[in-house]
């Protein structure tokens, strides 16, 4: 726990989303200050995760927040409160995604050509790596390139189920797709992802 | 238990979706089979990976920044502009908006689906398997470049990709599979239908099959 959450009246830090959306609603700043520390590093993470570009990220989480904000009154506590928010920074993320390729025409696959040289050379396995942390994020890069490279619908699954940790129930939500077809993109995202990646597994699985 | 009903039960198995009969159907299996026993290793490694990527902070000042931003919105001087929605969202929302009578909507859509029908068919009548050359997907609507599109025009058209391959029982996913792999992984570039080079995936993630609704609409946000 942050200081500044052990400064929060105990009421506030135990509060249920729902119940912090009720107290905003009501006109609670410091409600709303609770809801954005706890949601911030998620949403962040969901964003990022999806546009691949950290500084842009925290740019379209803020607008995520601001949105929550804006709209305080169309929230429904019927529903959960994290699967809106989550809906709401996904949506915003993946228009983002397409404004970029409409744009630009490019995928993030390019970004991670240009930061390896060659996805060949990364998996030849030549970079016994003294450099561990480099090694780290280099895998980082192919194993989020590998993830675009999947179809959308694939790509949402995944980084909302294995990346994001969300929860089936939670993924139907967001995504508004039945249950029944969550579970069979996962296992088909996972599967697609899991051949893509197979020189780094193979070497995980044996070491 | 077949190989495939264990590849199956493999994912549900790592989130702990299966009933105790099933899991233990399914170790059974895995004891006995090592090609299935690999292929649920490196699928668990697969997940680890996934899980054990970091998080990145939102930084210091992540909610002065939103304060400020949400100041400048109510003082009129940042515009949040409704996402507005494209394709054929919009064209449902003009019918929506339209309250048709229920046969007078039915007969829209019937006219609606004539007309894409015979689309697709005479799409299908072009193509045997090959993607053409030269002409565009029809329903693609920002082609050439979106991530997401033109998908559903290929996968009506038959051209096959080989991730709308990737069907776990289907015989032939392992040929499509290794093809994808081996270009990802020796061939940075390929060339494409144009004939020019683009990073190996690049075009087929062009021409894979995405979401009906992916295709051409603004995900909608307020
Ligand atoms: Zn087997």
């Amino acid at each position: 726990m942050t200081a500044a959450e052990q400064n929060q009246p105990p009421s506030l830090a135990d509060a249920s989303d729902e119940e912090l959306m009720e107290q905003i609603v009501a006109g609670s700043e410091a409600a709303f200050a609770q809801l954005v520390r706890r949601y911030q590093g998620k949403i962040t993470n969901l964003v990022h995760r999806f546009i691949h570009d950290r500084e842009q990220a925290v740019e379209i989480a803020q607008e995520v927040f601001l949105r929550v904000y804006l709209h305080r009154k169309r929230y429904r506590p019927s529903g959960r409160f994290s699967t809106w928010i989550y809906t709401i920074a996904a949506n915003l993320a993946k228009n983002e995604i397409r404004r970029r390729s409409r744009l630009r025409g490019v995928t993030s696959l390019d970004k991670l050509l240009e930061a390896t040289g060659d996805s060949g050379g990364f998996f030849a396995d030549k970079r016994p790596g003294p450099d561990q942390a480099a090694h780290q994020h280099e895998v980082e890069e192919i194993v989020m390139a590998a993830i675009h490279k999947l179809p959308p619908k694939y790509r949402d699954v995944i980084l909302l189920r294995d990346v994001q940790q969300l929860t089936y129930e939670e993924i139907e939500q967001v995504l508004s797709i039945p249950g029944g077809t969550v579970r069979s993109r996962i296992n088909r995202a996972r599967t697609a992802l899991k051949e893509m990646l197979a020189p780094i597994l193979r070497r995980r699985t044996t070491s | 238990m077949k190989c495939s009903d264990a590849k199956r039960l493999c994912c549900g198995h790592l989130d702990g979706e299966l009933s105790c009969a099933e899991d233990e159907a399914l170790q059974e299996h895995l004891r006995e089979c090592p090609a299935c026993a690999a292929q649920a290793e490196q699928l668990g490694a697969c997940v680890e990976l996934l899980h054990g990527l970091p998080d990145v902070e939102p930084g210091p000042g992540f909610y002065e920044c939103v304060r400020e931003k949400i100041r400048a919105a109510e003082a009129g001087e940042l515009q949040v502009m409704p996402e507005t929605l494209g394709g054929r969202a919009r064209v449902r929302a003009w019918l929506d908006g339209l309250r048709l009578r229920p046969a007078m909507a039915a007969g829209l859509w019937l006219l609606l689906g004539i007309v894409l029908g015979g689309g697709v068919a005479h799409l299908a009548g072009n193509s045997s398997g090959e993607a053409p050359a030269t002409e565009p997907a029809p329903l693609a609507v920002e082609a050439p470049g979106g991530d997401d599109v033109g998908g559903d025009a290929m996968a009506q058209a038959g051209v096959r990709s080989p991730f709308w391959d990737l069907e776990l029982d289907e015989p032939g996913s392992r040929s499509d599979t290794n093809r994808f792999e081996s270009e990802f992984l020796l061939e940075p570039y390929v060339q494409d239908r144009q004939g020019g080079l683009v990073p190996a995936g690049m075009d087929y993630q062009r021409g894979v099959a995405g979401d009906r609704d992916a295709q051409d609409d603004v995900y909608p946000v307020f």
